[in-house]
């Protein structure tokens, strides 16, 4: 496998898993927005 | 696999944190304020402007109530009197037999509505008849 296609594979594996990582974090401050008795 | 991201962690870690901001600027929780000219007429607003109503606001709504009142004491018919918060007058004109002048007459004397001809006493007439 070429080194680059290596690197820019686990680039985005890591991008992704920052992504993630945002979206869960985005969902708790969605969820902690939002009113409740 | 653990070779590959032992060799890669650097990379992958600055990845995770790039992930991370452009997920969080993409996804944070925002609030759109709109901002116009006109303020939007809520229910409450439009609540009390009924045209038909005889007042305008608490003070007049009293004294048509107390006039309500007090005429039936006494006797006397003067609900039909009040002049009414209608911006605009009935159109006596259209009445036959009535003409510009008349009308003008009528209007002058405090009556706005039909219904305020319609519900006049005999005497009532006589007078105006008298004053015309």
């Amino acid at each position: 496998m070429p080194l680059i296609v290596e690197a820019f594979a686990m680039s985005l594996v890591g991008f992704s898993i920052g992504l993630f990582l945002a979206y869960l974090v985005a969902l708790h401050l969605r969820a902690n927005a939002e009113w409740r008795w | 696999m653990i070779e590959l991201l032992r060799e890669y962690l650097p990379a992958i870690l600055l990845a995770v944190v790039i992930g991370f901001i452009v997920g969080f600027l993409i996804l944070r929780p925002r609030q759109s304020v709109r901002l116009t000219d006109s303020a939007p007429l809520r229910p409450h607003m439009t609540a009390g402007r009924d045209r038909r109503s005889e007042a305008n606001d608490v003070a007049s709504e009293a004294a048509a109530a107390a006039c309500d009142v007090s005429g039936e004491i006494i006797g006397a018919p003067v609900h039909r009197h009040l002049s009414g918060s209608r911006e605009s007058l009935d159109d006596f004109h259209r009445i036959k037999g009535v003409g510009p002048k008349l009308a003008e007459m009528l209007n002058a004397r405090g009556f706005t509505r039909f219904d305020q001809l319609a519900h006049l006493t005999p005497e009532e007439i006589d007078i105006i008849d008298e004053q015309l």
